[in-house]
């Protein structure tokens, strides 16, 4: 028992402090070779011992490519680990109300029609992904009986409707300049991203995150269905709404900049609730802090693997998949 | 002076009518019990009193104040409720579930505190089952997972706990340590207890514990028969409820003690 509960806290330990180390290695390791503690040097103690490309390559490319990252898979495991708690379901994730393929469809609509600059891109997928759970909230909420599964299927249909919109959107691309930006955009890449993606996704991980950390004790509670739930003081269907929204608007935001990045908000959580647990306290800090981590370290190889950058949706399957795979092996599902 | 009065309650699901024109009153320290067939309204009424459902007519009043006039936090600390079984959810562990307890005296955003351990360790020996504290909740026998649900209640504080057929899948060793502990909490902890019961014994064993004990018959939404257990627990209200014929016999324990039971036919 208690040789269980020390590697259980190495574990978490090991967790929170792994941004920091991921951190500065993804700083330093790159296609451009360069000395971190030179940078360090030049940039704190003003000596020029790096020159100012590397500078330059450090905190204008490296740095804020690694916080967007961290924001992002922090965001989608999170909202993933959240949405599980509500839906009372471990096989759900981040994108199943919608979100991904209505931010999907809002990326495709702007390069289309305007075919140029991201900020267009990125407001028009964001609004159409907080668009598409809306829509699925709007359906599920046809029917008044367990609206739960239902606002479930709403996001099921909402995702066909955009998904469907989005094979459109292909096929009257043009193939030689829309098409490929679409592709790309669709297999989700962080190569682009600059302090301008940063100013954009800040506000809504500012707040969406905090929120849901603020009721993650009562996310337990909300696991056990509405009426007992009820019955032990929560207020069930007002703290459902917010923590959907809050998913959403963090979901969109993480979706719109890095495009659809698919199992970090289902792998992220499970790895948790295998290795320490299903308490939601516990859970949700350590989700967002894994799958920041994740989605820094799966950025560091898709850049440095090979001469061209791989897209890191690709990644994270190609490297989810089996990882989890091993995971569930040794630990034979573990609470599970 | 009633813990809870029922005036009057009539209860429809869409256009079909569950509950009609129920009248209770429960005073402090009693054991209710609901008897009555499966459809009968036993469940549906006490998710009335649990405040479940918005709207209906007539009047749920508890400590005085109408029921859903009262927050879902503050109704919390009066009613705590123990279900027949659950809905899906996580593996939590036993120490996890009978926290979730406390959740009516914490701030969303607060975690347990000392406070709440102890009470929580203090819950689980009075069940008897430290044991099983970082057990999973899944994992443990039906009878576990009612005196997990029993400790739970008892950390949530509330004067009055609501039972939905408690005894329901447990054996007979297990349903003895249930009746026990309900009987004890009724006692000693002076809680008001109700619950819906399949087992028309279970008025009469408390009745020989020397518990004040009230019965309610239901049958298709209404409350039939009402009263103590003398009054009501009868051969004829039996067979009007649940249309069967059974003799109800006097026996004397060792120790004196005398009690009657109910065979069927």
């Amino acid at each position: 028992m208690t040789g269980g509960k020390t590697k259980k806290w190495s574990i978490m330990i090991l967790i929170y402090i792994s941004p920091v180390l991921l951190l500065l290695l993804s700083l330093a390791l790159g296609r451009y070779p360069l000395n971190l503690i030179d940078v360090f040097q030049s940039t704190f103690f003003h000596k020029t011992s790096a020159s100012s490309v590397e500078t330059s390559v450090v905190w204008l490319i490296r740095f804020p490519r690694a916080i967007i990252g961290f924001l992002i898979g922090g965001s989608l495991a999170l909202s993933g680990a959240t949405l599980q708690g509500v839906f009372r379901n471990p096989l759900v994730d981040s994108g199943m109300l919608g979100v991904n393929s209505g931010a999907g469809f809002g990326a495709v609509l702007a390069i289309i029609l305007f075919n140029q600059g991201s900020i267009t891109t990125l407001i028009f997928s964001f609004a159409f992904g907080l668009l598409a759970v809306g829509m699925a909230f709007a359906i599920g909420g046809f029917y008044k009986q367990s609206s739960t599964i239902m606002l479930i299927l709403g996001g099921v249909i909402v995702s066909s409707l955009f998904s469907a919109l989005i094979s459109f959107g292909k096929y009257i691309a043009d193939p030689f300049d829309e098409l490929p930006e679409i592709v790309f955009w669709l297999m989700g890449s962080l190569a682009n991203v600059s302090y301008d993606e940063l100013k954009f996704i800040w506000l809504p991980v500012l707040i969406g995150v905090p929120v849901i950390l603020y009721y993650r004790r009562q996310i337990n509670i909300l696991s056990m269905g509405d009426k007992e739930a009820t019955s032990l003081g929560v207020h069930t269907k007002r703290l459902k709404g917010i923590l959907i929204i809050s998913c959403s608007l963090i979901t969109a935001a993480s979706v719109c900049i890095a495009g659809t990045i698919g199992w970090v908000g289902l792998i992220i959580p499970h790895i948790i609730r295998m290795l320490i647990g299903n308490d939601h306290s516990k859970l949700m800090p350590l989700s967002f802090f894994l799958g920041g981590s994740f989605l820094v370290c799966i950025d560091i190889l898709a850049r440095s693997l090979t001469a061209a950058e791989i897209p890191i949706g690709i990644l994270t399957s190609l490297i989810g998949a089996p990882f989890y795979i091993l995971l569930l092996k040794k630990t034979k599902g573990g609470k599970w | 002076m009633s813990i809870i009065e029922i005036k009057n309650l009539t209860f429809a699901y869409e256009t079909q009518n569950v509950l009609k024109d129920i009248s209770l009153m429960i005073k402090k320290g009693t054991i209710t019990c609901l008897l009555g067939n499966n459809g009968s309204g036993k469940t549906t009424l006490l998710d009335n009193i649990l405040g479940i459902y918005p709207s209906q007519k007539g009047l749920i009043k508890v400590h005085g104040d109408e029921i859903n006039k009262i927050s879902i936090s503050k109704r919390a600390k009066y009613i705590s409720y123990i279900p027949q079984n659950h809905e899906e959810h996580f593996p939590y562990t036993v120490l996890e579930i009978v926290l979730m307890g406390r959740n009516p005296y914490l701030k969303a955003y607060e975690r347990s505190k000392k406070e709440d351990l102890t009470r929580v360790d203090e819950a689980l020996s009075l069940m008897g089952i430290m044991a099983l504290k970082d057990r999973l909740y899944t994992q443990l026998s039906g009878g576990e997972m009612k005196m997990v649900l029993f400790a739970r209640a008892y950390v949530q504080d509330t004067d009055i706990i609501l039972m939905d057929e408690p005894t329901a899948s447990l054996d007979l060793k297990n349903e003895q340590i249930l009746l026990e502990r309900v009987a004890y909490l009724v006692k000693e902890k002076h809680k008001t207890i109700i619950m819906s019961s399949h087992e028309i014994n279970h008025p009469l064993y408390f009745d020989r514990h020397k518990i004040e004990t009230q019965v309610a018959m239901l049958k298709k939404g209404r409350i039939l028969y009402q009263g103590s257990v003398k009054e009501v627990v009868l051969e004829q209200n039996i067979e009007a409820i649940y249309d069967v014929k059974t003799k109800i016999l006097p026996y004397t324990l060792d120790d004196g003690d005398e009690g009657r039971t109910v065979i069927t036919m």
